[in-house]
């Protein structure tokens, strides 16, 4: 293989990467010079990135929990309110489902007032027309009346 | 280093972390602070700024440690971490110096860079600070995979996994990596021999 080809191998190959023709590359750094710089160079950049290092001081844990508290405290309702967006929700959707369901329920029970007025009881219907003002036997027909429904 | 934790699994630590235990976020900070200050000194190549973006960094880990899912090792989620504050910093960098730049050209437009080619001996320069201006040019993205693969001792395919990338791309970015930084000390003729 000529360099053009095998160069790519090469940066694989220093790296303990290639998986085939190991050989070939090996073989080829030892005739090829710019190469062989190529592995010269992955030493001097491993040396000197490994040569300067830093330490943390020791407070860094102390001054990331001042910052800690300060970016909290710092926050505003908003972010307070999103992040429990979800309890929220579920909260609101509870809400609406229980004001749904005294809805029904009402309007299903003044439905049944209505219907007893208007048809189901003639007798109520009677009662109210009067005014309060019955006979005798306007009683005893409407108690006759009613049990014949029944 | 609290003894506590010394025996747990790094996943238990991270649990604790998680639900808001400050001695188990303690420990993964003090674990990994020097770890993470290096990588953001190797990439940025500038020890004032260490300390702050460390900071930055664990601010970040802990802020979105809910969104950790144990999927990737814990190291290659804080690096991931890292390697982003660093590549906004280079950028917001670029863009000041680009500012600035353009400000001393208009002030002076005789103010070109010489485009003379004096080669240079290594006496010159000490090899480190050649090496490492070397280091500095190259791109963002292109360094950043040479350090984790020369600094950090990552394979190719961790590598992938802090960066986000396929292992392809990996590969071809430390390559170009080492060729610019062969083309870039070119002028020091003697110190690849
Ligand atoms: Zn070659």
């Amino acid at each position: 293989m000529r360099h053009a080809k095998i160069k790519k191998l090469v940066s694989e190959y220093i790296d303990g990467e290639l998986k085939n023709n190991i050989e070939l590359v090996k073989e080829h750094i030892k005739t090829c010079e710019e190469c062989a710089q190529l592995f010269r160079l992955h030493s001097l950049v491993r040396e000197t990135l490994k040569e300067n290092t830093i330490e943390v001081s020791p407070y860094l844990f102390t001054r990331i929990q001042a910052k800690l508290k300060e970016r909290k405290s710092q926050q505003p309702l908003w972010d307070y309110i999103i992040g429990f967006s979800k309890e929220l929700a579920v909260v609101l959707i509870l809400i609406f489902m229980l004001l749904l369901g005294i809805e029904l329920i009402s309007s299903r029970s003044s439905v049944k007032i209505e219907e007893a007025i208007l048809s189901e009881s003639p007798s109520i219907q009677k009662v109210i027309s009067s005014g309060g003002d019955l006979t005798k036997d306007d009683v005893l027909e409407l108690t006759l009346s009613n049990g014949k429904r029944k | 280093m609290n003894k506590q934790f010394e025996t747990l699994d790094e996943v238990e630590i991270v649990q604790l972390a998680k639900d808001g235990d400050e001695k188990a976020f303690e420990f993964i900070v003090k674990k990994y602070q020097n770890k993470v200050a290096n990588l953001i000194f190797k990439i940025i190549g500038d020890a004032s700024i260490v300390e702050d973006l460390t900071q930055e960094v664990f601010l970040r880990v802990i802020e979105s440690l809910k969104e950790y899912k144990f999927g990737s090792a814990l190291y290659t989620w804080i690096y991931r971490i890292t390697v982003n504050i660093c590549i906004d910093e280079i950028r917001r960098r670029q863009r000041s110096r680009a500012y600035s730049l353009s400000d001393v050209l208009s002030q002076n437009p005789k103010a070109e860079p010489s485009h003379s080619h004096v080669e240079k001996t290594v006496e010159q320069k000490e090899m480190r600070e050649i090496i490492e201006e070397a280091i500095s040019k190259l791109p963002p993205e292109y360094k950043t995979a040479l350090i984790l693969r020369e600094f950090e001792d990552l394979p190719y395919e961790e590598i992938a996994r802090v960066l986000k990338i396929r292992v392809g791309t990996v590969k071809s970015r430390i390559f170009r990596a080492r060729k610019l930084l062969a083309e870039h000390l070119k002028e020091y003729k003697d110190l690849l021999k």
